[in-house]
């Protein structure tokens, strides 16, 4: 650092760095302590009074607030459920498609698209689908035999509708990740494994799989954190209902915020979430490193 | 590779992937014939699942009705936030990757953490924010807040890009009398185009996709198309069935063009942002 006045602002590299670090502390580190600060006032944005600091008290609140309680297990569920099925979907399709054959580029294609799309088209899709009235899905389970199921419309199964419309728009992320892991492995590995005579179901289970174990389980937890905020999907095609059957955390903090313009209290629940992904993170990561092989 | 020799191995493989690719597209098949179907074929029952087309609806809720202008919106926002970011994040990127600093990799991940935390955390202090400062339903707000998101995976992006770059090339400019920003825009830049084309594609379709704030922070002039579809189907989405369909193919539009003519951009530029992170 220079001691002459303005001189650390000569220095080039502070000048190429200096509008990214202010644009990140403005628009993203501020908000965030803006937040905490929130989360101890009681604030209600239609009643006059303004804003009254109270400490902890919204969190003492959310300790025995028991529609909280319902939307952080939704969001759990949600987010245990959806990035089950779409592992193990994507990396069963992973294998299969790890092969040359011809078509392959478009069938790759095909396979990564939804996964760019926007989440409230893809809601607005899967809404389609799940219309008994207009939509093919009820018609299309008839044929088989199937009960005819209001999917979005009874509370057993509108959570299930919105994994199956996530499941189809995210099972690429991983499919994606798990494919070049695949890609990654030396052709020498297996080849080595063909000449000992090692059957397909060996060369998979005891040599493909353990090399990119750390590839699925760090594409399976981008997914997860993703999944444990799921809101666009939600506000679409269920809004949260029906009753509260799939009232997410997002969807709630969402409410309490715009709809009832309880400041306070919404932002009190945002930090209890932060904190839980974030020790969700650290556990996982944890994990994570115990398991990882190299090669 | 695991090569396969049997048949009934083979056969197996092929119906796989043949009901992978039907299940990936039939709902986006589904989505084009709704919008494409008059009001009447919408309530048949049975479903048709062959009709002749129609883009009557396209006519009426785009032109007629003037949602077009929720695309101008979304386009507008979408392009300046890419925009903002690549600018800032590419500075960044050239300093991580082009200069000696102290500090350099404690830095480069402070920044990164930008991104771990989940949008919804600042939502509530960025709309009082974006309130105070008279900005709400403006296309500015949004713009400054997508760029925000995306600064950080710029940085990851460009700065795996500009180390490819080497620097002898930026030092011997650096000596025959070129300015650092010189470098950065003359040399660096040039070099790195497909660089830039990756992180601008992806932070355009993030930008594209974002709902949450554009709820929030728009009510009528700055708009998005998300926001449009999602109110949509709120409102009338039992009535209108062809006009929502009409709506999400618009919205779906830009991406399948990416995908189709720059899936190698979209794809490098995401693996990159995944993995690194």
């Amino acid at each position: 650092m220079r001691n002459r006045s303005g001189g650390i602002l000569r220095n080039p590299t502070v000048m190429f760095l200096l509008p990214m670090v202010a644009y990140l502390i403005l628009w993203r580190a501020l908000p965030l302590l803006y937040t905490v600060y929130l989360s101890l006032n009681d604030w209600n944005l239609i009643k006059p009074g303004g804003m009254r600091f109270i400490g902890l008290e919204n969190y003492v609140h959310l300790v025995w607030d028991a529609r909280f309680h319902q939307s952080l297990w939704i969001s759990f569920f949600f987010m245990v459920a959806a990035t089950a099925i779409q592992t193990v979907l994507a990396v069963g399709l992973a294998l299969a498609t790890d092969r040359s054959f011809r078509g392959k580029s478009f069938v790759q294609g095909s396979l990564l698209l939804p996964m760019f799309l926007t989440p409230v088209a893809v809601g607005s899709i899967w809404y389609i689908l799940f219309q008994p009235s207009i939509g093919p899905i009820t018609y299309l389970s008839g044929l088989v035999g199937l009960p005819k199921i209001n999917w979005l419309g009874s509370a057993g199964t509108a959570l299930w509708g919105v994994i199956i419309a996530d499941t189809w728009q995210w099972t690429p992320f991983i499919y994606l990740l798990v494919l070049s892991a695949l890609q990654g492995i030396p052709e020498t590995v297996i080849e080595a494994a063909q000449i000992d005579q090692a059957s397909d179901f060996v060369i998979v289970w005891k040599i493909m799989l353990p090399l990119i174990k750390g590839t699925i389980l760090v594409a399976a937890l981008l997914r997860a954190m993703e999944a444990f905020r799921v809101f666009p999907k939600i506000y679409v095609m269920t809004g949260g209902g029906p009753g509260r059957a799939t009232e997410a955390s997002s969807i709630l903090i969402y409410k309490t915020a715009f709809r009832f313009f309880e400041i306070g209290y919404a932002s009190a629940m945002t930090i209890i979430m932060l904190v839980l992904l974030v020790a969700a993170y650290g556990f996982y990561l944890k994990v994570v490193r115990k398991l990882t092989v190299e090669y | 590779m695991v090569a396969t020799k049997s048949p009934l191995k083979t056969c197996v493989i092929v119906i796989v992937i043949a009901a992978a690719v039907v299940w990936t597209l039939s709902p986006l098949y589904y989505l084009f014939l709704t919008s494409v179907k008059s009001a009447s074929e919408i309530m048949a029952s049975p479903p048709h699942f062959l009709v002749w087309p129609s883009f009557e609806t396209y006519e009426r809720i785009l032109i007629k009705e003037q949602f077009y202008q929720f695309f101008v919106n979304s386009f507008v926002i979408s392009a300046g936030a890419t925009l903002l970011a690549l600018t800032i994040g590419g500075m960044g990127a050239f300093a991580f990757s082009h200069r000696t600093f102290r500090g350099k990799e404690t830095l480069f991940l402070i920044s990164l953490i930008g991104r771990m935390f989940p949008p919804i955390t600042t939502l509530i202090p960025i709309y009082i924010m974006v309130k105070y400062a008279g900005l709400l339903d403006t296309h500015l707000a949004l713009i400054l807040i997508y760029a925000s998101f995306q600064v950080p995976l710029v940085l990851l992006i460009l700065r795996d890009f500009f180390s490819q770059i080497p620097r002898e090339i930026s030092e011997c400019a650096a000596i025959d009398g070129c300015t650092p920003w010189g470098v950065f825009t003359r040399i660096v830049l040039p070099l790195a185009k497909n660089g830039i084309m990756a992180a601008g594609i992806l932070c355009f379709v993030e930008a594209w996709n974002e709902f949450i704030f554009a709820l929030v922070l728009t009510s009528f002039k700055a708009k998005t198309a998300p926001v449009v579809l999602a109110t949509y189907v709120e409102n009338e989405g039992t009535l209108q069935w062809g006009a929502l369909a009409a709506l999400g193919v618009w919205t779906v539009m830009p991406t399948l063009l990416f995908m189709l003519f720059l899936k190698k951009f979209l794809i490098r530029g995401l693996t990159v942002g995944a993995l690194k992170a």
